[in-house]
């Protein structure tokens, strides 16, 4: 638990210089307090003695200067440390950024890991409480310690102690122990809280099967009975953590009895005067300020520690490919070459693709078709250079890609992914990511191949249009197209299309395909595809059933065997006759 | 101040537990009192000649009590709240689960599910925020001021006057910084969440990046976003900062003030000094709760936004019910199965802006045959389906079953009457037997055993890690389209209802799914009375009637070859897939 949060504490180490000035400020604060309160009571209890009114200037001055200070202080200890950590945020999130970009396709390969991904974000945000919440108090703490030994050790040893341990014990005993007594329930609640979110998903997302099964009224029990053990846990996890404050509060209490008694019978006998042990026990009473915090910053370092274990979990994510020390160049024309092509997806026991080979070249493209599973989509992510193959070849150019470095090989290839990414920005933006040379002649002449030009200008805004999460939400044929565009405007040597065609309606279909076979005249072009009713009959087919090649050879001839081909096709024909209308 | 739309519904153990959380936490300002004046005699005394600690020892012991006690009564009142805000929590989640079952599955359609679950889930736990720290604290800071006032007056009018004239420059001047601090930063906190949510996109979207060779710019982006957050940051929180230190300020000034006020008036001797000390001890404590309420404020922020949706789903109305629900006597297995249903000009539309889903329907399906709906995608097929199932009453027209209007018969009846399969059926969260055991809870191992065969579905859970126990769903093992298909099949043998309603299980291009799904449900219709759904002509040669349906119109209907032998749409589609061929 505490490793991750010892590797973030070694990063925020170079921001050192700032989060010393926060905590001497917040230790500062504090001392004003301090200063505050044992001045009035100096001032009290001199006042009492009834001596002239000059004996109380300066500690009428003095007064009002800590009382003023300590606004000032506390405002600025609030601005260095935020700032200290937003520096350090800024950093991190960098870091996270450049140590993922090699991993970048094994963390978004699944729909979980895209989730992952997105609590990075958040989990980046989290992190801010270590230093604002326990580091720089902590810090502070113990400045303030320092302080009172240095203001109370002239008075005796025995005092001096009794404070310090009183900060100790409410600063860090006490936190340990509620600590301890709530770690059960705070796992309980981990737990817990992720069986309500599956209930809640189910819920939702299965709200028609559960009313139609009858079981409405048994869902809402099982997320009552869920909801009433997760509100036990965390309520005894809140218990826990209120049991810390108070037993820190209940420290600071009884340090200062300790410090009382201590201090009594040393007055009159010359040891100490009433004004002295007013003052003490005043400053003593103010000083536990610094160590009020700590219970529940350190209650926090659990979850900060979590998020933290997320973070290094995906910074330290092995990459998906390696990339060669010493990089063959990528020669031309890049043909690609697949020979007996295997993998296994790591955890299963059944190879996704077995024995697959084919030659991309420019003339004619190649598609591969097969139900869904059958591993279309393990075949275009080994051609992307998204994972190593298992075994058998795959060349470029006549190289071994495993000598080449995987970013030049992606160079080579244009890409129409089948779930691209769209990014908040003006479509312009998104376009011209595939290649930010290229100009508006270019990119319009892209869009139109793609059949998205239409669309666009249809559009108020055009090309500037705002998309993604924040602007406009496009429809699933409009990301299609523009992810096709995007294929288009890189031009590169190779085409790889991942179901170029779903969502479009038949017209749009017909025009794109005929788009796609224009370009595989100079583009050695792939496509995978589920539309087996639409390939070209010149085109060369792949038919892939449990991750092995059962057919291949020209799309006309494989329509006329009476082959696996040719039931897939029987099966698409008869929901498109009807869908047609 | 929050949700002030309409309170939550808080139940009246959260609203019991809250009441004597702010009980404890009076109880506890009352014992830091006692602490104060325990406090100042155990000083003063000193000061008295012949005082010695055995004397002192009595009230010390006593002051070490009252701390055990305030810990105690801090301790309970914040467990008190936390479990009073847990059943805050309980109730709202189960209001929320059972109002989205009410609104069924055309109310959750219409909606984005990943943000429902969103409210439910963490929405629901943001409140707790709001009720287990701030309502309590709220409460309190009206309280304990009273309370330490009170105590201040009687001791000394001048200090409790000069209190409580500087009580409501607290709360003032809190809400002309706070609304000073909010026109200031609305137009940069836009800016700032711009930011926040562009790593996100650039997170969720690394995959994209890479393969356009766009990483290594991207980081650059990151970087210089990230440094730009940090100042627009930081010249919001100089202004937020500002309440902070009007507060310090003023709790601060307020104890300076005192101080001086009360040493000048021991000078004069108009006032004790045990008086003195105990006002200037307790006089932090009559600011702590204010300063512990602006504190707790902005969490509370947080989940302002998530109970206004909350508010937004308890208030949606309930669907309409035409006329009283009876449950009928006669709805039970063997009347169903001898009964017909009937469409009786049926019309209904999603929402007045949209054309009609489906127009003046009428056909009738006899009692143990098959009727089949033809049509392509957005004819209205599927809204005959959820008229049957009753996720929502036609707006005109009736639907009669033997004669008596569906709408007039108890929902739930009915469905116990009927077995659906969707064309995507949901896995909830739980083992495969969990799954199967929804449609029928007190079905045998037996039973279930025998539907898995029936339904082809028994040897792939056979297969599965567990078999029956095999835990599926969200986070279990995965299955496919075809295999999910196939258990909801199981579903429908288990419930053994004498009425069907079966979306046609298609999988384009998996001929195995294809053959076993078909089989299955060829057993499944027999003997019953089934509405099928058709996607394809295939699907339709079967049924002993055909409607053909187009645009929500019932385009022709009879039996097949008849159809077949007129020139309408059917022949059309007929014609249209042999000529594909």
């Amino acid at each position: 638990m505490t490793r991750p949060v010892a590797r973030l504490a070694r990063l925020l180490a170079r921001q050192w210089r700032l989060f010393l000035l926060a905590a001497v400020l917040a230790a500062g604060t504090t001392a004003l307090g301090v200063g505050l309160m044992g001045t009035s009571g100096w001032l009290l209890a001199t006042a009492a003695g009834l001596p002239g009114i000059a004996a109380l200037q300066v500690a009428i001055v003095l007064v009002r200067f800590f009382g003023i200070g300590r606004g000032l202080l506390r405002y600025l200890e609030r601005l260095v440390s935020h700032d200290a950590t937003l520096r350090f945020l800024s950093k991190l999130r960098v870091h996270v950024f450049e140590a993922i970009v090699p991993a970048a396709f094994s963390l978004s390969a699944t729909r979980r890991s895209g989730d992952v991904l997105a609590r990075l974000v958040e989990d980046v945000d989290t992190l801010d409480r270590l230093p604002v919440r326990v580091l720089i108090p902590a810090l502070g703490a113990i400045l303030v310690g320092g302080l009172l030994a240095g203001l109370l050790l002239p008075f005796g040893a025995g005092m001096t102690l009794a404070a310090l341990a009183g900060l100790a014990a409410a600063g860090v005993a006490m936190p340990l122990v509620a600590a301890a007594a709530g770690a059960r329930a705070a796992s309980d609640t981990v737990n817990l809280r992720a069986d309500m979110q599956s209930a809640l998903v189910d819920g939702v997302q299965g709200v028609a099967d559960l009313v139609a099964l009858g079981r409405a009224q048994d869902h809402v029990e099982r997320v009552s009975a869920l909801g009433g053990s997760l509100g036990s846990a965390q309520a005894r996890s809140a218990s826990a953590s209120a049991l810390g404050s108070s037993l820190a509060g209940l420290a600071a209490d009884l340090a200062v009895v300790a410090v009382l008694a201590l201090g009594v019978p040393h007055v009159g006998l010359g040891g100490l005067t009433v004004v002295q042990l007013t003052a003490i026990t005043l400053v003593t009473l103010a000083a536990f300020e610094a160590v009020l915090g700590l219970p529940s910053g350190l209650q926090e370092l659990g979850a900060t520690s979590a998020s933290a274990r997320r973070i290094f979990e995906l910074t330290d994510a092995p990459p998906a490919v390696v990339r060669p020390s010493a990089p063959t160049p990528v020669p031309d024309p890049p043909v690609v070459e697949a020979s007996a092509l295997t993998f296994t997806y790591p955890g299963s026991s059944r190879a996704a693709i077995t024995g697959v080979s084919f030659r991309l070249a420019p003339g004619r493209p190649v598609v591969i078709v097969g139900p869904s599973g059958s591993g279309k989509s393990t075949v275009v992510a080994l051609l992307l250079r998204q994972m190593e193959p298992g075994g058998g070849d795959l060349r470029i150019g006549g190289v071994d890609v495993r000598a080449c470095d995987p970013d030049q090989v992606r160079s080579r290839i244009a890409v129409a992914a089948q779930r691209t990414h769209l990014f908040t920005g003006t479509l312009r933006d998104n376009l011209l990511m595939a290649r930010p040379s290229a100009s508006d002649a270019e990119m319009v002449r892209a869009a139109t191949r793609a059949r998205l030009h239409h669309v666009v200008i249809a559009w108020p805004g055009g090309y500037d249009t705002w998309i993604g999460e924040q602007g406009l939400q496009l429809s699933g044929g409009e990301r299609q197209r523009l992810a096709l565009a995007r294929a288009f405007l890189r031009d590169a040597p190779v085409l790889v299309l991942d179901e170029p065609t779903a969502n479009l309606d038949a017209l749009t279909e017909r025009k794109v395909i005929e788009e796609i076979w224009r370009a595989s005249a100079s583009q050695a072009t792939f496509v995978a595809t589920h539309r087996v009713t639409r390939i070209a009959g010149e085109a060369e087919v792949l038919v892939l059933r449990d991750g092995e090649i059962v057919e291949r050879g020209r799309a006309a001839e494989l329509r006329r065997a009476a082959g696996y081909f040719r039931q897939m096709l029987d099966l698409q024909r008869a929901a498109e006759a009807v869908d047609q209308f | 101040m929050m949700f002030e739309r309409r309170p939550l519904p808080a139940g009246p153990t959260g609203r019991r537990a809250l009441i004597a959380a702010v009980a404890l936490g009076v109880a506890s300002a009352a014992l830091v009192v006692v602490q104060a004046v325990l406090l100042a005699r155990v000083i003063a005394g000193t000061a008295r000649a012949g005082s010695s600690l055995a004397s002192l020892a009595p009230m010390l012991a006593l002051l070490a009590g009252v701390a055990v006690l305030r810990a105690a009564a801090s301790w309970a009142s914040d467990t008190v709240a936390s479990r009073g805000a847990a059943a805050v929590r309980l109730a709202l989640r189960t209001a929320l689960t059972s109002k989205l079952l009410a609104l069924g599955p055309r109310f959750v359609a219409t909606e984005r599910t990943g943000e429902l679950v969103n409210t439910l889930g963490a929405g629901v736990e943001s409140t707790d925020a709001y009720v287990a720290r701030y309502q309590p604290q709220f409460a309190l800071s009206f309280l304990v001021p009273i309370l330490v006032g009170a105590a201040v007056l009687r001791a000394d009018l001048l200090s409790g006057l000069a209190l409580a004239a500087t009580w409501p420059l607290i709360p003032l001047f809190m809400y002309l910084i706070g609304g000073m601090a909010r026109r200031r930063s609305q137009a940069q906190w836009t800016a700032l969440s711009r930011m926040s949510a562009r790593f996100l996109d650039t997170v969720q979207g690394i995959a994209t990046l890479v393969t356009l060779g766009r990483a290594d710019d991207e980081a650059a982006v990151v970087a210089s976003t990230s440094e730009r957050f940090r100042v627009v940051t930081m010249e919001v929180l100089k202004v937020a900062f500002l309440s902070a230190l009007t507060l310090e300020w003023l709790a601060t000034l307020g104890t300076a003030v005192v101080a001086v006020e009360l040493g000048l008036r021991l000078l004069v001797a108009r006032i004790t000094f045990e008086a003195a000390l105990f006002i200037l001890v307790v006089t932090p404590e009559f600011y702590r709760p204010l300063r512990a309420l602006g504190a707790a404020f902005h969490a509370a922020m947080t989940g302002r936004e998530a109970g206004e949706r909350m508010s937004e789903l308890l208030d949606q109305p309930p669907p309409q019910v035409i006329g009283a629900a009876v449950a009928d006597p006669q709805l039970d297995a063997e009347t169903v199965a001898r009964t017909d249903l009937v469409f009786d000009d049926v019309s209904f539309r999603y929402s007045p802006d949209r054309p009609a889903a489906l127009e003046r329907a009428s056909f009738s399906v006899a009692p143990g045959t098959t009727v089949a709906l033809l049509g392509p995608s957005g004819s209205g097929k599927s809204t005959i389906a959820h008229l049957v199932l009753r996720f929502m009453e036609p707006d005109s027209g009736r639907l009669l079953v033997g004669g008596h209007p569906l709408g007039a018969l108890d929902a739930d009846a009915w469905r116990r009457q009927v077995a659906w399969l969707p064309q995507r059926p949901h896995l909830f969260h739980g083992t495969v037997l969990d799954n199967l055991r929804l449609a029928r809870p007190d079905a045998s191992d037996s039973d279930v055993e025998r539907a898995l065969v029936l339904a082809h579905a028994d040897r792939f859970v056979r297969a599965l890690p567990g078999g029956l126990r095999a835990g599926i769903g969200e986070e279990g093992s995965r299955l496919s389209g075809g295999e999910a298909q196939r258990l909801a099949l199981a579903r429908a043998f288990l419930k053994d209802a004498p009425f069907l309603v079966l979306d046609e299980l298609t999988s384009h291009l998996d001929p195995e799914n294809d053959a076993l799904v078909s089989d299955a449900v060829r057993e499944l219709a027999r003997g019953r009375t089934v509405l099928l759904i058709a996607h394809r002509l295939t699907a339709v040669s079967g049924a002993d009637h055909v409607v053909v349906l187009c645009r929500g119109r019932v385009a022709e209907q009879g039996m097949p070859s008849a159809l077949a032998a007129q020139r309408g749409l059917y022949a059309r589609m007929l014609t249209a897939a042999e000529g594909a061929v």
